[in-house]
């Protein structure tokens, strides 16, 4: 693939669909520093994916895909470096928070997903965006049964802890 | 909590500075691929240098002019056909190196390519370059570590040999290089028990993870 289309396919996925990566991006980092870094290697591995593309599935299936093994190889790499590196340069800030805007009952569901294992993690922001089963056993490689499994767990553990912090209105 | 979620796409979070953003995407895979490159070049490199500086002087000793050769000044003793015997061993040895360096990149970079695009396939993905670079990293001892050191000891006796060192000299480079090599082989395995393993054992662990049909 020519450098240009590379270029034009990959500014459209961003127009498009970057709601989607930050959504990946504030559940798997917590500090404006990390969500910053995060998302650069996301963009990274997108930048990257857009040759193997072959349009098999949904462009939003495969960005969620990258976005979701990107921040696995970047929570683990962050893991190992976290005592060992300083914040980054800083001259160059591609995400900007607008933190004005948080909800405190978005931040809540956001803490939650936070605290579920990776797996887990990526089936629910899967859920929540209202992707079918077949969607997320295609994304994830397992059968749509196991994916319900995941599912029915997923929702009674969110529920339950929803009923434990009346506060929130859920 | 579908409706919370939601609200995000109304009121997003982050705004994007796109210039900054091409900036980044351009550095980043510029690190990348120079981090990569320049490792095995650099292993691939040395290998080639000492290849051909210890296949040059076993050839000027093999075949250059007895009385050139003793007018050089550092040279005590004749140089005997021994001495290019052990400097053409020892150049073998580093192009040796040099070959498996390139053939294990080469094995690294094709690593990888049947596996399906999905997470899972993403996660055997890791483990089957996870396991290579174990495999690697296991397999240097003995055919990289230990073949390249007895090149250094031949090019290093067949040195002191010609200049005449004294006796002790050999025992103390003998024992300063049987340090080196005790290092570097504890330095590896610390490496793979420390880094490449716990990454494998995650991985997997992610992997039953996803598996995992039950409640």
């Amino acid at each position: 693939m020519e450098k240009p289309e590379q270029k034009r396919v990959f500014d459209e996925w961003l127009a498009r669909h970057k709601g989607l990566l930050f959504k990946v991006v504030r559940a798997h980092a917590f500090t404006p520093h990390d969500q910053d870094d995060l998302f650069q290697e996301m963009v990274t591995q997108v930048w990257n994916s857009i040759p193997q593309f072959r349009a098999e599935s949904a462009v939003t299936t495969w960005l969620y895909r990258v976005a979701l093994n990107s921040s696995l190889a970047w929570s683990r790499k962050e893991r190992k470096h976290r005592n060992r590196t300083q914040a980054l340069d800083g001259s160059e800030t591609a995400l900007v928070e607008l933190s004005h805007t948080q909800s405190p009952r978005l931040a809540w569901l956001y803490e939650e997903i936070a605290r579920l294992d990776f797996i887990d993690r990526s089936l629910a922001l899967l859920l929540l965006d209202g992707f079918s089963y077949r969607d997320m056993a295609e994304t994830l490689g397992i059968s749509e049964s196991n994916v319900g499994v995941k599912i029915h767990r997923i929702k009674a553990h969110l529920t339950n802890q929803a009923k434990e912090i009346q506060p929130h209105g859920l | 909590m579908k409706v919370i979620w939601d609200s995000q796409n109304q009121e997003p979070l982050y705004t994007l500075d796109e210039t900054a953003l091409h900036a980044v995407v351009r550095r980043r895979n510029q690190e990348f691929q120079r981090c990569a490159a320049c490792r095995y070049a650099a292993e691939i490199g040395i290998g080639l240098a000492c290849g051909v500086l210890m296949f040059v002087c076993a050839g000027v000793f093999a075949f250059g002019d007895a009385a050139w050769l003793a007018t050089l000044p550092w040279p005590k003793v004749a140089v005997s056909h021994w001495d290019a015997v052990a400097l053409f061993t020892a150049a073998g040895i580093w192009f040796y190196f040099a070959a498996y360096m390139r053939g294990a990149r080469r094995r690294q970079s094709s690593r990888g390519e049947e596996f399906a695009p999905t997470m899972r396939g993403d996660i055997d993905r890791a483990l089957a370059q996870v396991g290579f670079q174990i495999r690697v990293a296991e397999g240097i001892l003995w055919r990289g570590f230990v073949p390249v050191w007895v090149a250094a000891a031949l090019w290093v006796a067949v040195v002191f040999r010609l200049t005449d060192a004294p006796a002790w000299t050999y025992v103390f480079m003998a024992s300063t290089m049987a340090g080196a090599l005790v290092t570097t082989v504890s330095g590896q395995q610390r490496r793979i028990s420390e880094r490449y393993q716990p990454h494998q054992r995650e991985l997997e662990s992610l992997r039953r993870k996803l598996l995992d049909p039950q409640p």
